[in-house]
């Protein structure tokens, strides 16, 4: 289906639970609050017309304001793909897990913790394992985050 | 080598002995920097011009340099490709196990001071002479092979100074 | 008698050769032994585990065949330089030989012995 196809079918099916976020990229961006994820993952791992068995990845970011998650799927099926993300204010900033509807999610979630801190409910391992074994400086890819050697890009 | 190294001292006493030690320094820094043989190790993108370099085009061949998998069995180290704060220490104990004598070459923007890596992370160690000794340092991201190539000849223009006395 | 002299001086040269490259050589090279470059290689990180793991015993057979037939081999080459002189019994019992040898080779091809993986 297109892309705008592809938009109208979502916005249909969601009504509530989903908002479209202008990006003027290729592929659609949506909106969801953090209590309807994992229902959206599974409606739309099963929903015949979509049939998202991908998941590509799940990026977490900081803006400076909030944290926000970023789900990106795909279909190897119908060879669609699209973006969905949930905003987290910074305190007891907490998700979700959609292992039991990717269950390669595992790693992404644990990653998102580990450099985030934001808490993966219903993870089962969020231990660290990217950064070295001897790591106690906390989240680094916040943006309150600090150490002795790290320096940030000077402003121009 | 207990032997050997009061052997210099002793030899030069004796008149004519400094002509018999500068031969021996000659003959053996020559052979030592003819037969440089130096430790797979790529880590990132200069590994690719590390291999480039030791293809058919920029031989390292032609210098005595062939590559060995083991530390046991190289003189150098070539550090190519970024080295994160997780791998510092197996690189600390590769360079450890290796034998002497044995020389670094920090190749590309990364071992030499963090390169493009230098702001804004968190997890790559700055420069890979906060873990081991360097000797040479190449600049580049990556160094074009001719570059790495210059650096090799330079350390073997070091090597080819050493003198019997400075032997660990 | 004479010309056992000759292995004799060949035998102490050998065994010289082997003494006095290694003395030189054990004198001349540096030496500096510590505990992480004794330590065993495992690419760098410490090491973990037993190194005396169970071998597949694949490698043992394998070795097996190649030294039957390798002492065959032996065998065969006197045979072969004095063919000449032998008559045709010596061809028919070589033959015999080599027949009774291709049996064994091929009730282990059938075994599957061969077959690496």
């Amino acid at each position: 289906m297109t892309r705008d196809e592809l938009v109208t079918y979502i916005q249909d099916t969601f009504k509530d639970t989903v908002g479209l976020l202008e990006t003027g990229r290729a592929e659609p961006f949506f909106m969801i609050k953090p209590e309807d994820i994992l229902e959206f993952s599974r409606a739309i791992k099963d929903d015949p017309k979509l049939r998202m068995d991908w998941l590509n990845c799940i990026s977490g970011v900081d803006t400076g304001e909030h944290f926000e998650v970023v789900y990106t799927v795909a279909s190897v099926q119908t060879k669609i793909r699209f973006d969905y993300k949930t905003v987290l204010a910074y305190d007891n900033a907490e998700i979700e897990s959609v292992q039991s509807v990717w269950p390669g999610a595992n790693w992404h979630e644990r990653e998102v913790w580990e450099l985030y801190g934001i808490n993966v409910k219903n993870h089962g391992n969020l231990t660290r394992f990217l950064l070295p074994d001897d790591w106690d400086q906390g989240h680094p890819m916040r943006k309150d985050w600090d150490a002795p050697d790290f320096k940030r890009m000077p402003e121009k | 080598m207990g032997i050997v190294k009061k052997v210099p001292v002793y030899l030069e006493k004796i008149p004519g002995g400094s002509f018999v030690t500068t031969t021996l320094d000659y003959v053996f820094s020559q052979s030592r920097a003819s037969s440089i043989w130096y430790m797979l190790f790529g880590t990132a993108c200069c590994a690719i011009e590390l291999m480039a370099t030791g293809a058919s085009r920029y031989d390292f061949d032609r210098f005595g340099m062939i590559y060995r998998s083991t530390p046991r069995q190289s003189d150098l180290i070539i550090t190519a490709g970024t080295i994160t704060k997780k791998m510092a220490p197996r690189l600390k104990l590769l360079y450890d196990q290796m034998a002497e004598p044995r020389y670094v070459i920090a190749m590309g923007g990364c071992t030499v001071g963090g390169g493009p890596f230098y702001y804004d992370s968190y997890a790559v160690e700055k420069g890979v002479d906060h873990i081991i000794p360097v000797d040479i340092y190449i600049p580049g991201c990556p160094p074009r092979p001719e570059s790495l190539l210059e650096g090799c000849l330079a350390l073997q223009k070091k090597i080819k100074r050493e003198k019997m006395n400075d032997w660990s | 008698m004479a010309s056992y002299a000759a292995v004799l001086v060949f035998l102490l040269l050998g065994i010289g050769l082997v003494l006095v490259t290694f003395l030189t050589a054990r004198l001349i090279r540096p030496a500096n032994p510590y505990k992480a470059k004794n330590q065993t290689y495992e690419c760098g990180e410490t090491p973990y585990g037993d190194s005396w793991v169970q071998f597949n015993n694949r490698f043992y057979i394998f070795a097996l065949m190649f030294v039957i037939f390798d002492v065959e081999v032996v065998f065969l080459f006197p045979w072969a330089v004095a063919f000449n002189q032998l008559g045709l019994f010596a061809l028919i019992e070589m033959v015999i030989f080599i027949a009774i040898l291709i049996f064994g080779l091929v009730y282990a091809w059938k075994k599957g012995v061969l077959k690496w993986v």
